[in-house]
């Protein structure tokens, strides 16, 4: 991936900001200014249509990909890790062509069944290009810590998305509130 | 001087409506009442039931949040509308806009949803705010939950020692439990309720015992754990192993390994229930826990 990309995120991201007046602060949203090497294991995992593959192996492709994580009890940030991603999916719609996919893995394997998963992503509208994926619970922390995240109590999960492609395990982390045009950007520039 | 405080006092009070709520505020708060939260600049209906002011900011008000993520403040009345270091105070107009359209009264960008409320609604809001102050909330702050202690010492040590093993694993969504009077809930009398329930249910675990031909001992001391045996085989019911190891360690009795084991259960009940629970909802919830969960049974296969 280029360096360009975080310019031009920030040049996406700046017009949002503009109706807001001249007192406003940057949003919160923070890009890296890297990509990262995240080594995956190609562990089982289960999306919401009941499909099993493996996470590496199914989206071996190099299809940019989306990640986030999510637990479906869950009553705020993930809430608005999936409204973000609910916009995201939605401006995609028109374009059944793109490969973009959005990945929502679930850090609480013991509730999020994959019919659990099924019905909140039948409940938010996710488009056949967001899958809700669900490895097993001995599996879900080798997983999360793979992308750096503390497999802990689920309530302590981070509001984090990595934009990338699996088959390069090159990825961009994004943190805090993140704006859906600069995470469709992000995506389109992965190569 | 009375002049002068009067007049403080009216100036304080003016710049929010101060308004009796009729249930609609706090229907908005914790229920979102069917408005759809905006993110991004769209409206996302099929979050409205869930993304709700009780939601991040808890039923309470008080603030805290998820572990490593970033914190939604307390928003009850009496902290909005103090000044802090990184916002004045608010007021009717800049709470509105806070709501409408995510600006703090500094032009922060707020990381929350927008709602598109009416005037109504935010003055039935700005009511259930200043109802926060006061109500089912009490014992609560953004990064704690007041509990008190039993009045017996042995229980009330066996509890201080469950919420501290408690409070070391992360505590409730970034809340560290407390010991105080003005409590979130009274441990004494859910332990009593508890404890009972509990003989009940070594009860019932050596009745099952027996069904598949275990012989359960007869007990002497009526607090003892129950023994069984079937050829040559021993088993003990006893509390869960973190709080036996607990009242061997520091020297205390099975009785208080027994009431370790329910306060950790009453307090992973807390966690739980979350953050949209009032105090008499979380009383009646920790009444009805099962307190078989606090019990184990160690198999000794080759007897005594």
């Amino acid at each position: 991936m280029k360096t360009p990309l975080f310019l031009l995120t920030l040049a996406l991201a700046a017009p949002a900001l503009a109706h807001d007046g001249p007192h406003s602060a940057p949003a919160p949203m923070q890009v890296g200014r890297s990509t990262e090497k995240i080594v995956l294991p190609d562990i089982a995992v289960t999306d919401q249509t009941g499909k099993v593959q493996g996470i590496v192996s199914r989206y071996a492709d190099g299809a940019p990909v989306i990640v986030s994580f999510l637990y479906t009890n869950c009553t705020e940030v993930c809430l608005m890790t999936q409204a973000t991603l609910s916009v995201v999916d939605e401006e995609l719609a028109g374009q059944k062509a793109d490969p973009l996919k959005i990945l929502s893995i679930t850090v609480d394997p013991a509730r999020d069944t994959p019919e659990v998963l099924a019905k909140a992503a039948a409940d938010i509208a996710a488009s056949p290009r967001w899958h809700w994926l669900r490895a097993n619970a001995a599996e879900t922390p080798v997983l999360l810590s793979a992308f750096g995240i503390d497999a802990g109590p689920i309530e302590t999960h981070e509001n984090v998305y990595f934009v990338g492609d699996m088959a390069s395990g090159e990825f961009i982390r994004v943190t805090g509130d993140a704006d859906p045009d600069a995470l469709i950007a992000l995506a389109r520039a992965v190569q | 001087m009375m002049e002068r405080a009067g007049l403080l006092a009216l100036l304080v009070a003016l710049p929010f409506p101060c308004l009796a709520d009729d249930g609609t505020g706090r229907a908005l708060y914790q229920t979102g009442a069917g408005l759809a939260p905006v993110v991004a600049g769209r409206s996302r209906p099929a979050l409205a039931d869930r993304m709700t002011c009780a939601g991040c900011h808890g039923i309470d008000g008080r603030g805290g949040s998820e572990g490593g993520a970033a914190r939604a403040p307390a928003i009850n009345w009496q902290t909005l509308r103090q000044p802090t270091q990184t916002r004045p105070a608010y007021d009717a107009p800049s709470l509105a806009r806070a709501i409408r359209q995510g600006t703090a009264p500094d032009g922060r960008l707020l990381q929350m949803p927008q709602f598109a409320m009416t005037d109504a609604q935010l003055e039935a809001l700005s009511a259930h705010l200043q109802d926060l102050d006061t109500s089912a909330y009490q014992g609560l702050t953004a990064d704690s939950i007041a509990v008190q202690l039993p009045a017996d010492p042995a229980q009330a040590r066996a509890a201080a020692a469950a919420i501290a093993a408690f409070n070391a694993e992360g505590g409730s969504f970034g809340r560290q439990v407390v010991a105080d009077r003005d409590a979130f809930a009274d441990l004494g009398p859910l332990l009593d309720h508890l404890r009972g329930a509990l003989t009940g249910a070594e009860a019932r675990l050596a009745q099952s015992r027996q069904a598949e031909g275990w012989q359960v001992d007869r007990r002497i001391d009526p607090q003892a754990w129950l023994v069984l045996r079937r050829d040559g085989a021993r088993a003990m019911i006893v509390p869960a192993p973190a709080s036996m190891i607990w009242a061997r360690e520091n020297g205390e009795s099975l009785e208080a390994a027994r009431v370790h084991a329910l306060t950790t259960l009453i307090l992973e009940e807390l966690r739980q229930s979350g953050r949209t629970i009032t105090a008499s909802a979380f009383t009646n919830r920790a009444m009805r826990i099962d307190p078989a969960a606090a019990l184990f049974v160690y198999d000794d296969p080759k007897g005594e």
